[in-house]
């Protein structure tokens, strides 16, 4: 068998390069809003075990995770500077990317055998790596395998980037998808838990840069010339134009990520829809069929339950909570035949309460276990009988964010819309309870949603208004919800 | 299923002391009735403002008031106090 350079292997690395360089700057730009890690799946302040951040937050004001969010800079964040909306679609997008590649290229190294090149046939081979290792160490270069284009411990780290580090990605990276977390809790769990999952997934993107580092070292002294000219024309030739051309090829990819930085300052609506219709069709297509199966038991309860998102302001809301709620109003009306007004008791007496503990999942990246008690979304959605031209379902929330939330981009009063065919999935909740007691007013008392599929953004709270609508283009500025106007989330939050 | 209270917890129950202080205010104050004009009020329980709202001093609380008169369209309204003024 020739283990030599093949056009594919040789297409499939620089393009590897483009997508893995694309993920490691978008998802820096995703740790930014939440640049803590931690081991338990309460994300519980001041445990930890990694911050990123020197901000202290205060203790004599409620303070919320858009508080805490860092600003990082483009050169190595994708787009830079708090905007995770725009990170999360660059991050999709290219993982996306990043998987159809490997698979072409997992398909393309068995069906050519070219998969020899990594495997280890003698234990004999982890002796030769540590005096490879060794070797370096001492500023020489080590002897290539017998017949082989690698030595052994190029030979090993390859393979384990390739069949164990990139794999080992995408899962913890699927295990942070609130939709497969739902459905498959035990599957997060075999990582440790969700926060473990993201700890790790952020370990295995650090594996990736220091490999990036080495690599570049090892092709350098080795000679750039000579084994760029192997990655570009298949053999060693020509190594000053493999020079200037690897060099060339740099600069394109390195353009890319300019003009990726630049498309998302200047233009987030576009890049919002152009990569938002790339990322939906996983969404939709494998992940919104997947249903809630959650039953966390009590010890795993969250002592304390992060915020996103500052309670309303308005004297009006102020007044109704010191009196528990007694004036709260909720309208459910627009497309429906049965439109009504309730106060909480006629809310909380319209069926028996429905309970679950699970796991709520913020945008940001940070968990926390809860239990929320309250109104399943289906029955209110049977009640009212929507017209059969209602699609979508609206949430209005109390909550002005010209006022209530000095940290968010953009004013105006939160809203989020829900798919109606949701409705019915298990676990979708008009919460009024948490933990047994009155929903809290910094978690959205009286009434919130809770999704359990979904991201946070989507769990509207300080509810007071439900519509039934047909179409969501002339609520806000049209894209489904307040963050997604705002913040350029996409509308689906199973991922 | 855990069982579910019915108390509020950001709400504090107040002395009789503190709502003879509560009274008080109002009466000192001049306050009256938005919506009927009464000026006799039950005082229910207190809200600490300061720290969960971001507009608010640090010391800050709403009482809630219940207005007597039993025809008041809206008799629930409040009164904003400093922590020294009716718990200290």
């Amino acid at each position: 068998m020739l283990l030599d350079y093949p056009a594919w292997l040789r297409i499939d690395h620089w393009l590897n390069v483009l997508f893995l360089t694309l993920l490691l700057r978008s998802g820096f730009e995703i740790l930014s809003t939440h640049p803590k890690l931690y081991w338990h799946a309460d994300s519980a302040p001041g445990t930890e075990w990694a911050r990123f951040t020197r901000k202290v937050m205060p203790t004599n004001k409620l303070y919320d995770t858009l508080d805490e969010e860092e600003d990082y800079h483009p050169l190595i964040a994708l787009p830079g500077h708090r905007e995770l909306g725009m990170g999360r679609h660059w991050h999709f997008a290219a993982v996306i990317g990043w998987i159809l590649l490997g698979t072409t290229y997992y398909i393309l190294l068995f069906a050519t055998g070219q998969w020899h090149r990594y495997w280890p046939y003698s234990w004999s081979i982890f002796t030769e790596a540590w005096n490879d290792i060794v070797t370096y160490a001492c500023f020489n270069l080590p002897p290539l395998l017998p017949g082989e284009p690698l030595d052994a411990i190029q030979k090993l780290t390859y393979a384990a980037v390739i069949f164990v580090l990139a794999p080992f990605q995408i899962l913890t990276g699927a295990a942070q998808s609130p939709a497969i977390e739902a459905r498959f809790p035990r599957y997060v769990r075999l990582f440790g838990g969700r926060q473990a999952a993201r700890s790790l997934h952020f370990l295995g993107l650090l594996a990736f840069v220091v490999f990036i580092v080495i690599h570049l070292a090892m092709v350098f002294f080795w000679g750039w010339g000579r084994l760029t000219a192997l990655m570009i024309f298949g053999s060693v030739r020509n190594a000053y134009w493999a020079t200037g051309l690897s060099l060339l090829i740099i600069a394109a990819i390195v353009a890319v990520h300019i003009a990726a930085t630049l498309w998302s300052q200047r233009s987030p609506s576009s890049v919002r829809r152009v990569l938002g219709a790339l990322i939906s069709l996983p969404r939709k297509g494998l992940l919104r069929r997947l249903d809630s199966r959650q039953n966390y038991p009590v010890r795993m309860l969250s002592t304390e339950h992060r915020v996103n998102g500052k309670p309303p302001t308005a004297e009006f809301y102020k007044v109704m909570a010191v009196h528990n709620f007694v004036d709260w109003r909720l309208r459910v009306g627009g497309l429906v035949e049965q439109p009504m007004t309730l106060d909480l008791a006629g809310l909380r007496a319209l069926a028996e309460p429905q309970t679950q503990r699970v796991l709520h999942n913020c945008v940001q990246g940070w968990t926390s276990v809860g239990e929320w008690t309250g109104l399943p979304l289906g029955t209110l959605v049977d009640l009212v009988q929507p017209l059969p031209q209602a699609r979508y379902i609206c949430f209005m929330s109390m909550q002005d964010n010209s006022t209530d939330e000095p940290s968010a981009e953009g004013g105006g009063q939160f809203y989020e819309i829900l798919d109606l065919k949701l409705a019915h999935k298990p676990q979708m909740l008009l919460a009024y309870v948490m933990n047994g007691q009155p929903l809290p007013i910094k978690h959205g008392a009286p009434l919130r949603l809770r999704a359990e599929t979904q991201v946070g953004f989507k769990m509207a709270k300080w509810i007071n208004q439900i519509e039934f609508v047909d179409d969501y283009a002339h609520i806000g500025k049209g894209r489904g919800g307040w963050r997604e106007d705002n913040v350029y989330y996409g509308m689906d939050g199973e991922i | 299923m855990t069982a579910i209270a019915d108390a509020r917890p950001e709400l504090t129950d107040l002395s009789p002391i503190a709502s003879g202080r509560v009274s008080v205010l109002v009466t000192v104050r001049g306050g009256y009735c938005a919506a009927c004009g009464g000026t006799d009020f039950a005082v229910g329980q207190a809200l600490y403002l300061g720290f969960l709202f971001l507009d608010e001093d640090d010391d800050a609380y709403l009482v809630a008031l219940t207005c007597r008169n039993p025809s008041c369209p809206q008799p629930r309204t409040a009164i904003r106090l400093r922590y020294k003024e009716f718990l200290a």
